[in-house]
């Protein structure tokens, strides 16, 4: 047997067998390539199915948006054909799926590729796409046991393939389609709006305004309770107000302060507020601190209820304006603060309480019509709202002058009392008269504890801010170069002590010292 | 003809395995567990090529190479690697002895590195002058000692073994004598239910040796029979992309090879990668290689070819991590 005998001619097959082969790996290999590119034709629907139906579901989106645009100003200049509209939300998406569907159908399969999915799907162990090869091969022939090793090869896969033939590929099902159908269903939707909205448009291809036909106004005007919603009206009536006399609206306010009045015993009924359940008015619109009497916040509130009708005059708001800060005045009952309130439009309640809303505040809507007005604008109001809280300026009289002047001062002090108190001159007797006269003062000038800081009250509406949520990410390696280096070819064992010092850094244990092995390293025993 | 060619080799494969599972169960005998490490050594010891064994100490690395020895019942040396060895102290040097009727001459005594299955017990400890010495022997399959030329004797496989916990006054193995190894095995701790079969094995009266059940010729043929294991064109093609892939700045690198990596594989380790694929290919019953058996070899082959810069050190890259990226990364080439 000669060698050439042995060895046989590669790609020629020449043996029965192996032609038989080359039959069945092309007959398996047109097979699967028709299923994979019925399976890669399904993948490019599914793909391309959900952006589809976003552009179009964008596009329509912009249509009607024009249109209704279009409505709005009342001419034509948004005005847009059906067929333009059912192009561009129709249109392109669909031009979008046949071009990478048509790509995917395009895209080459070849034969080992087919082959390679019948050995994965089959668990061949590679043996159709490896002969397949051996067959192409252009290679020269080895040893004959390499030979042999490729033969064995072919007759491993010839019964291989009839498996394969009898079995056949089936590639498994796609997952379900990651189309949500909410996206589907707003799409149709889309289309029925677009086609509802249509009709709107006149035989000249204007469109109808909303308020043109007659009813829109009715239902504007109507209302459920009786109450004004019409924002049209709503803007008018600041107009009107503005047109009444100091004396109409101090004539109009007037029962409202009689029912101030009136409502005073109201005052002392329970409180609203949780802080305050059961406690009369006063005593909750104080804070626990500077806790007025009844009477003290009577008198503040008496000689305040004069000053109402200029306060309004000063601020001419109107009901509207008042109704329209509902939310602001609910804000600020809630705020708790109970610092002088109730000083401005003959408020009935405790001075005691700010123009801050205490949760402790009983209130009626009258009251906080006449009360959520008033600012503490200057020092002056802002004084007289804390009332009888802060008993070192009842009186509202200077500080008492304790300068001990030499000589007998220039006139007389009221509050003399010739004990040395605020007087001009201490009257001394014994050997302290015989002392010359040297201003000695008592003690040190200035105020009497005023504090080191002054309180000034201003409303402040909290406002809420966007703050974007942080993303949580998780480390990534570094993405940039780290630079210029210096040159990595040190001592090994300096090498080693700052791996082992990094790796410690990174030891998710974080104990010094420790360093991080991979999972098939035992741990390293520490050192005695 | 053709079928008889088919017939022989499918009996070469046969033997093949026999002899391999029959070294392997003599090895058993001593090692206990550790199948992973026994079956890269016999690799190694079928190819032709050398062994990088990584671990603490105890885990009877030492052991193993003895076993390996007595079971193919070729000539075994055991080199202890210490910092004040010298080149000649293992390659071998030339002493004066008393010759016959007088006077002296000069003879030349080889070292412990002339052998068949040489252990270099850490080789680390080794200076890089030391280390050197083995370069030579572990490519060339011969030592140079002046104008002597010694050529050693296949099967030739030298199973060096390394500490990985000890780093003061070790040198590590410059990247030229790695490459020189056909794998970097670490080996690890045992399983628990092995280490009492351990207990029962070392603690008692009789001590456990393994049983010649080889020898030299048959791992000589043995390896005849690997190497005409062949290839198709898509394996080979894979392979030269994971190596390729290993080497910053190449097409197929991935991201974390391009940042982390200082150095990649040279084509030794493509070579490694096919003839370690061959031996599993046969051990799994199959006549040629497929892209599977390369990814199981890869991890072992590649490990200690790869080189991680500070950048990866500092980021705790390993080469493993390194290497599982890259199988993930690279796909398996599809000829059209």
């Amino acid at each position: 047997m000669s060698h050439e005998d042995d060895v046989m001619p590669a790609g020629e097959g020449t043996s029965r067998s192996t032609s038989m082969l080359e039959a069945d790996l092309r007959m398996l290999a047109s097979e699967a390539e028709g299923k994979l590119r019925e399976r890669n034709y399904e993948i490019a629907l599914r793909a391309t199915l959900r952006p589809a139906l976003n552009l179009g579901l964008l596009l329509l989106s912009l249509y009607v948006l024009l249109l209704l645009m279009g409505r709005a100003f009342g001419h034509g200049l948004f005005d847009y054909p059906l067929w333009l509209g059912l192009a561009l939300g129709l249109g392109w998406p669909a031009l979008l799926l046949v071009w990478r569907v048509s790509a995917a159908l395009r895209q080459p399969i070849g034969r080992l590729q087919s082959l390679r999915a019948l050995d994965e799907h089959l668990d061949l162990g590679e043996r159709l796409q490896t002969a397949a090869e051996f067959l192409d091969c252009q290679r020269p022939a080895g040893s004959a046991i390499e030979v042999g090793f490729r033969q064995a090869t072919l007759e491993d896969a010839a019964v291989a393939a009839l498996a394969a033939k009898k079995r056949g590929l089936s590639l498994p099902s796609l997952p379900r389609s990651e189309v949500p159908p909410r996206l589907v269903w707003a799409f149709a939707l889309l289309i029925l709006l677009t086609f509802l909205l249509l009709p709107r448009i006149d035989a000249t291809g204007t469109t109808i305004p909303i308020g043109d036909d007659g009813q829109g106004q009715a239902q504007a005007d109507t209302e459920e309770d009786g109450t004004e919603r019409d924002p049209l009206a709503m803007h008018q009536r600041p107009r009107e107000d503005k047109e009444e006399t100091p004396q109409v609206e101090a004539a109009r306010l007037e029962p409202k302060r009689g029912s101030g009045s009136k409502e005073e015993p109201e005052s002392s009924r329970q409180s609203k507020g949780s802080a305050g359940m059961g406690r009369p008015t006063e005593s909750a619109g104080s804070s626990g601190a500077s806790q007025s009497t009844g009477s003290p916040s009577n008198q503040a509130q008496t000689s305040k209820a004069g000053k109402a009708s200029k306060k309004k005059q000063k601020k001419r708001k109107t009901k509207e304006e008042k109704k329209r800060k509902p939310n602001k005045a609910r804000k600020e009952e809630e705020s708790g603060s109970t610092v002088g309130k109730g000083a401005a439009g003959g408020s009935h309640r405790s001075p005691s309480a700010s123009t801050w809303s205490s949760k402790d505040q009983v209130s009626s809507d009258e009251e906080e019509a006449l009360e959520e007005e008033d600012e503490v604008d200057d020092e002056t109001d802002e004084q007289e709202a804390r009332g009888g809280v802060q008993p070192q300026l009842r009186d509202r009289r200077p500080p008492v002058n304790r300068d001990l002047s030499i000589g007998f001062g220039s006139g007389k002090n009221p509050d003399a009392n010739g004990r040395g108190g605020p007087s001009e001159q201490k009257k001394s007797r014994g050997v302290a008269s015989l002392v010359l006269g040297v201003p000695i003062p008592d003690h040190i000038k200035g105020h009497p504890n005023p504090g080191k800081t002054k309180i000034t009250q201003e409303k402040v509406q909290p406002s809420a801010e966007d703050a974007p949520a942080i993303p949580a990410e998780a480390r990534t390696p570094a993405k940039k170069a780290v630079g210029p280096m210096a040159d990595p070819q040190m001592n090994p064992w300096m090498r080693e002590l700052v791996r082992r010092y990094f790796l410690s850094l990174r030891s998710p244990v974080g104990k010094p010292g420790e360093t991080r092995v991979p999972p098939s390293q035992p741990q390293i025993p520490k050192k005695d | 003809m053709p079928k008889k060619q088919a017939v022989d080799a499918r009996k070469a494969a046969e033997e093949f395995r026999a002899v391999h599972d029959k070294i392997k169960a003599a090895v058993q005998e001593v090692i206990v567990g550790q199948e992973e490490v026994i079956e890269a050594v016999l690799a190694a010891l079928f190819v032709g090529g050398h062994v990088l064994l990584e671990g603490v100490p105890g885990l009877g690395k030492t052991i193993l190479v003895r076993s390996l020895g007595e079971a193919v019942e070729v000539a075994f040396s055991r080199i202890q690697f210490t910092p004040d060895m010298m080149p000649a102290d293992i390659q071998g040097t030339s002493i004066l002895v008393d010759a016959d009727g007088g006077g002296h001459e000069v003879q030349f005594q080889q070292g412990p590195l002339v052998a068949n299955l040489v252990l270099a017990d850490e080789i680390n400890r080794a200076t890089p002058k030391t280390q050197s010495a083995l370069l030579e022997a572990m490519q060339e399959k011969q030592i140079s000692i002046g104008k002597r030329t010694i050529h050693l004797e296949e099967p030739y496989c030298v199973l060096a073994t390394q500490n990985p916990v000890e780093q003061e006054g070790t040198y590590p193995l410059p990247e030229a004598q790695l490459d020189r190894f056909l794998f970097k095995v670490v080996v690890g701790y045992p399983k628990e239910e092995d280490y009492r079969e351990i207990l029962q094995r070392t603690t008692g009266n009789v001590e456990s040796r393994a049983s010649a059940v080889s020898h030299g010729k048959e791992i000589l043929a043995m390896r005849e029979i690997v190497r005409a294991v062949p290839v198709p064109e898509h394996a080979e093609t894979y392979a030269i992309h994971l190596v390729m892939g290993t080497q910053p700045g190449s097409a197929f690198a991935p991201g974390i090879v391009e940042e982390n990596v200082l150095l990649g594989s040279s084509p030794r380790g493509a070579q490694a990668l096919i003839l370690a694929a061959k031996v599993r290919a046969l051990l799994a019953g199959r006549f040629a290689v497929t892209c599977e058996d390369i990814q199981d070899v890869a991890p072992d082959v590649l490990r200690h070819r790869v080189i991680i810069n500070f950048q990866g050190q500092a980021e705790g890259f390993t080469p493993d991590d390194v290497v599982r990226e890259l199988l993930d990364q690279v796909s398996v080439p599809v000829g059209v």
